[in-house]
């Protein structure tokens, strides 16, 4: 799941798929802003064909959390 | 319908770009939608080198090529020329006093451009009285943002340094304006994510009937519900019956800023969160009301094709947040946290749809609004967008106001270059809101902000107290 999320974030930020880990932190490592977050989710709410908890989602800070809450969800 | 305009492909335009011709229609000045700045470097510049480098950076960037053609029934179309064939205007200010070479650089900024098949930028290359060199560089609303001028500012830098410089990479590619637009497009016509966001925010409006709140309390409100003979009005005229305007700037220094800002990551709210609450908070003190709205401006650019496409894909929104006086600072913004996020996800909407849905909902008369001011928080900044490819060479920005706008009072804050402090810019409409109600409002904002970063579990009825 990493792995995928990897391909999608560098759509979104200038960083090297192999600098990225699961406890990299979207906003302060990665240089993600509220709304490239919230439209990634919409991405990934169509890329895996699954509907995102917004309460749940603002409370994921690293690419490892958001990787267990996506598996949580296509399991 | 128009398909090609002197051999080039024409494409309808965005809503974000309908949404600025919304507003020009009614706009005697039509230089209301021209953007200038500055940005100058306390260095010599290699003239010839910094003219093949803008033309370069013309090349890369398809929305400075943008031109505008009207067909037949008087729609509006436009058009990528293959390139850019000026020349670079040169202007050296020296012997003049600063003040002077601001005017001028104004008075560049208040001329509006020829609408059809014409270029809709300028560019010119300048030496500042001070010493400092650069360029001024004016763009016309429809074609960029500010985001997309920064950006363009910092491939200009880059494609310079990289000629100069050893060991400086050349730039990235930019994103295709024109791919962008076809994917925009495509959206816009009928797309299942244009139902969604449509049908998220007619239900957000149908909710219930917002409350203008005025800058100086209810007089404003109470004075036209008298009028109206209306006393359960909840809209008022904001605007005044001239669009003539006027910049005023505050600025805070760099160490409250950071103060605010590491409240921020502390708590993992952005800086425009934190803005909103310290805006509604001032309305909720004036008025007694804990329903506010406001404008905030969503720019739209998450993918890297967004950001490096260039064009303008701003969309303003009203953002109406319910907070009572109970819930602590720490909630509020929590709760403006979560219905911006809410709002993002949905941001492609219409804008003049939502007015237009809105004042169809609860019978708004023309120029009737709950909004008594617009917000754009903009964090990006040259600092990291090129400039620290220079090293230790100081560097200035400006922006300079087109002396119009349609609001009565437009607030951008951005980060200064040099020390992240934060300068808060107030374009506001010269009769309808004053300096005098502008430094009461900074005045307090600030008051507001700094309580409640410091005492975030605070209620903010204490705080209103308090201040």
């Amino acid at each position: 799941m990493v792995e995928k999320l990897k391909d999608i974030i560098v759509n979104y930020v200038e960083v090297e798929p192999e600098s990225i880990t699961r406890d990299s932190r979207f906003m302060e490592d990665l240089g993600f802003t509220s709304f490239d977050f919230m439209s990634m989710l919409g991405e990934i709410e169509d890329e895996f064909d699954v509907e995102i908890d917004q309460q749940k989602a603002s409370n994921i800070k690293t690419v490892g959390e958001a990787a267990d809450y996506l598996e949580s969800l296509t399991a | 319908m128009m398909k090609t305009r002197k051999g080039y492909p024409v494409y309808p335009l965005t809503v974000a770009q309908k949404f600025h011709l919304y507003y020009l229609a009614f706009c005697p000045k039509k230089q209301v939608v021209n953007i200038g700045n500055s940005l100058t470097i306390g260095t010599d510049l290699d003239w010839n080198v910094l003219k093949s480098s803008i033309y370069k950076a013309y090349e890369r960037c398809e929305s400075m090529r943008l031109r505008f053609a009207k067909d037949k029934e008087g729609n509006w179309y436009q058009y990528v020329v293959e390139k850019e064939e000026r020349d670079i205007e040169f202007v050296d200010f020296t012997g003049q006093t600063m003040e002077e070479a601001e005017k001028t650089m104004r008075k560049w900024t208040e001329v509006p451009f020829k609408e059809e098949d014409s270029p809709m930028n300028r560019i010119v290359m300048i030496k500042t009285p001070d010493g400092y060199q650069g360029i001024y560089m004016l763009v016309n609303h429809l074609t960029m943002d500010a985001q997309s001028i920064i950006c363009f500012m910092k491939d200009i830098i880059e494609l310079y340094c990289n000629t100069m410089y050893e060991g400086v990479p050349y730039p990235k590619e930019m994103h295709s304006y024109i791919k962008q637009l076809e994917k925009d497009l495509a959206y816009e016509a009928g797309s299942k994510a244009q139902q969604r966001d449509i049908a998220y925010f007619e239900k957000l409006i149908e909710s219930s009937e917002p409350i203008y709140n005025g800058l100086e309390g209810t007089d404003k409100l109470k004075e036209q519900r008298k009028r109206k003979k209306n006393p359960k009005l909840r809209s008022a005229i904001n605007v005044s019956d001239s669009v003539d305007a006027d910049l005023d700037i505050f600025h805070l220094e760099a160490e409250p800023t950071k103060r605010l800002m590491d409240f921020c990551e502390k708590y993992h709210v952005s800086l425009a969160c934190l803005l909103i609450m310290g805006l509604r908070t001032y309305f909720q003190k004036m008025n007694g009301n804990d329903d506010v709205s406001i404008n905030t401006a969503i720019a739209r650019r998450a993918t890297l094709q967004e950001k490096k496409s260039g064009g303008t894909r701003i969309h303003s929104f009203p953002f109406r947040t319910i907070i009572s006086e109970d819930k602590t600072f720490l909630e509020g913004v929590y709760e403006i946290r979560d219905r911006q996020n809410e709002m993002f996800r949905y941001a492609n909407y219409n804008p003049t749809s939502y007015f237009a849905h809105r004042s169809k909902v609860y019978q708004l008369e023309p120029g009737y609004t709950y909004e008594p001011m617009s917000l754009t928080y903009q964090p990006m900044t040259l600092q990291e967008r090129g400039l620290d490819k220079l090293g230790g060479i100081s560097y200035k920005t400006k922006w300079y106001p087109n002396g119009a706008t349609t609001q009565a009072m437009y607030l951008t804050v951005m980060h200064r270059p040099d020390d992240n402090g934060l300068d808060f810019n107030f374009e506001h409409q010269i009769k309808a809101v004053s300096r005098k109600e502008l430094e009461y409002l900074y005045y307090y904002l600030c008051k507001i902000m700094f309580k409640g970063t410091e005492n975030p579990n605070l209620p903010i009825g204490d705080i209103i107290k308090l201040i």
